[in-house]
């Protein structure tokens, strides 16, 4: 079993089955062999996210490694499960993706990237500035030259 | 708000329009298109595909077409230039420059616009001046030269009425990147760079037609940048620059070399003009230079050349005496007169000439036998043996030789002409064997057996007696009596071909 601490002192166990999802976790129980009495801290992440994380984890555990996508890559979350969980404010969604960053988790990584891509797809630059709460910091001919420049890059 | 490390991360899962949507929400997720990270997406947009476009369009026939394009227009393509240049600056590997290509122009490319990927650069039929490529620059210098490139740009753009704010806001990235650079590379601004080692993946320059082109030049870019192929080469006998094909004709004609050949051994380049390679005439192999020309021959006669290998059934004779080849497959050689073989011994030939004048050559006094033999196969082959005890094996070292050399006359007789040929053999008591010509037998014999009747007795026992008994004989017995004295002393005789010994040729 391995201890893992939390940035708010929160001290979760989980198995080394489930904490080798995580590339950074593997590494430090490889490198710490006393990490069931010796908590790994893990100052990026917070309680909450870690119980998401630990969640996802535990639930993917079993899945077969996969192999590297060849071919255009594609936004659309197939699994269920992984919609529902990923069903989390933006906040959280931007932590999870954070703390997925952090613990090298790459398929948690990828999810929450797809999740924020399907809220991009779609969208109008104008709702995305909403979407995002991003402000307008191009001045209209910056913006006209911008445009003629993706234009071209589309057309051709 | 999205936290901007996740950003780059969440852009590779969408594709080259909606990234390009994204580009217009704010100033960081325009900068962030261009991340390293979306390189592997920018790929899917054939930028190599957008630059042939654009170069099929404004090179095709570039010379012509400069003068026709309108300054706008111009201005236009570089503006789609600098726009495919800046996305795709990761995977453009080939890349062509239009017509009017100059210094200015190189701020596109090089700067934080570094084609780090390019194999292949094109400057064919610019008016580009080499020198640019040759020239060291200090780190401080290049900067400033790229300043001074940005900010003309620049204004030309506020010309045409366009705000520079974009362009600063698009720079800023790239602002921070030289900043970064700046650190890095403050310790080694010291050290020189030329423009081209902004290129480090570079494999092809090509630039053949550009202005001030020179042997030095191109040498010098030959040295310094060794894994740099040119379509230029030297002529290393006359140090003439030559374009690599014929087939792309360009305005500025460098010089009126139509063809550069390389030598397949050496590697080193000559035209045509000033020293043609060396093809053998027979098998037709690779080009060599005359210095790689080892193993080979040249006729003389009708100058064809022709390969060790193509030699060996001798096809090109040499004349032993004058050093004349021919090689008797050509018109010329045959007209002129092929060479001959002058000794029927060995394989040596002469010439026409050296067969008429050469008194080498010993001719077969048979009767209408034209057969020779050089005096070099006259003295190896000959010994003393010849003056036998034993007819059998004088006869057959005769046949061995291929001919006979009288002992008297010292006249050559030939296989064929063996008729002529006697071999004396001596009397019961003096039991010995000599080779004679038959003109020389008869009379040889006849005063041999005089002498022998006359001196005989003296011989066996009294020396002193015979010597008094012979000093009123003729000088020519005094001859024969010396040779049968010597036969019959010390089983010599002096060797008739000690004359021939002056025939120096040494093979």
């Amino acid at each position: 079993m391995v201890k893992l601490t939390s940035s708010d002192g929160q001290e979760f166990t989980i198995s080394k089955e489930v904490a080798y999802q995580s590339v950074l976790l593997k590494n430090m129980i490889e490198d710490v062999l006393d990490s069931e009495e010796n908590p790994i801290p893990l100052p990026n992440v917070s309680g909450p996210i870690l119980v998401k994380v630990i969640e996802y984890a535990t639930h993917h555990k079993d899945d077969p490694v996969k192999p590297p996508v060849e071919g255009p890559r594609t936004s659309e979350i197939v699994d269920e499960w992984d919609k529902e969980f990923m069903n989390i404010d933006q906040g959280s969604l931007y932590e999870l993706i954070l703390a997925a960053n952090y613990l090298d988790i790459k398929d948690l990584l990828d999810l929450g990237c797809k999740t924020v891509a399907n809220m991009i797809k779609g969208k109008k630059v104008e709702e995305l500035r909403k979407l995002f709460n991003i402000q307008n910091d191009f001045t209209p001919e910056e913006e006209e030259q911008i445009k003629k420049e993706n234009a071209w890059c589309e057309e051709h | 708000m999205i936290p901007q490390v996740i950003l780059p991360f969440v852009f590779q899962q969408l594709n080259d329009k909606e990234l390009l949507k994204c580009s217009l929400v704010c100033k960081l997720w325009y900068t962030l298109t261009f991340d390293p990270l979306l390189s592997q997406k920018w790929k899917k947009v054939n930028f190599q595909e957008k630059v042939k476009k654009l170069t099929d369009r404004y090179t095709k026939d570039s010379i012509s077409v400069i003068s026709r394009l309108k300054n706008e227009e111009k201005m236009d393509w570089e503006t789609i230039y600098k726009i495919v240049l800046k996305r795709g600056k990761n995977q453009i590997q080939y890349l062509k420059i239009w017509s009017c290509f100059n210094k200015q122009c190189f701020s596109m490319i090089i700067n934080s616009n570094s084609l780090n990927n390019l194999i292949t650069l094109d400057l064919r039929g610019t008016n580009f001046d080499i020198s640019i490529l040759c020239e060291t620059y200090k780190y401080d210098d290049v900067k400033k030269i790229t300043y001074n490139i940005e900010k003309n740009d620049k204004a030309t753009e506020e010309k045409e009425t366009t705000n520079d704010n974009v362009k600063r806001a698009i720079n800023e990235s790239s602002k921070n990147k030289e900043n970064q650079e700046d650190y890095t590379l403050e310790k080694s601004s010291e050290y020189t760079y030329c423009i081209l080692d902004y290129f480090s993946h570079l494999k092809y320059l090509f630039f053949y037609g550009c202005k001030n082109i020179s042997v030095e030049r191109i040498e010098k870019i030959n040295k310094q940048w060794k894994d740099i192929q040119l379509d230029m080469k030297i002529c290393h006998e006359c140090n003439k620059i030559s374009k690599i094909c014929s087939d792309k004709k360009l305005k500025f004609d460098v010089t009126d070399i139509e063809k550069l050949s390389h030598c397949k051994i050496c590697k080193k380049e000559y035209c045509d003009q000033c020293l043609p390679l060396w093809t053998c005439e027979s098998c037709g192999g690779d080009p060599t230079c005359r210095d790689c020309r080892a193993h080979g021959l040249n006729c003389t006669t009708c100058n064809c050349d022709y390969c060790y290998t193509c030699n060996q059934p001798k096809k090109v004779l040499q004349c032993r005496y004058c050093n004349s080849m021919s090689c008797g497959q050509s018109t010329i050689c045959q007209n002129l007169g092929y060479l001959y073989k002058a000794c029927d011994k060995c394989d040596y030939y002469v010439c026409n000439k050296c067969k008429d004048d050469n008194e080498n050559l010993v001719v077969c006094s048979g009767k209408n036998c034209t057969k020779s033999y050089c005096k070099t196969c006259i003295n190896e082959t000959h010994n003393n043996s010849l003056i036998s005890f034993d007819k059998v094996e004088v006869e057959k070292r005769v046949r061995e030789n291929n001919f006979a050399l009288c002992s008297y006359c010292n006249n050559l007789y030939c296989n064929m002409c063996i008729d002529n040929i006697s071999f004396y053999i001596g009397n019961k008591d003096l039991h010995y064997c000599i080779v004679l010509c038959k003109k020389c037998e008869t009379y040889y014999k006849n005063q041999l057996i005089n002498i022998f009747r006359t001196s005989q007795p003296n011989i066996s026992n009294n020396n002193e007696r015979n010597r008094d008994s012979i000093t009123h004989t003729s000088s020519y017995a005094d001859n024969l009596i010396n040779m049968s004295s010597n036969i019959l002393t010390n089983n010599t005789l002096l060797s008739p071909v000690d004359i021939y010994s002056f025939d120096q040729y040494i093979r």
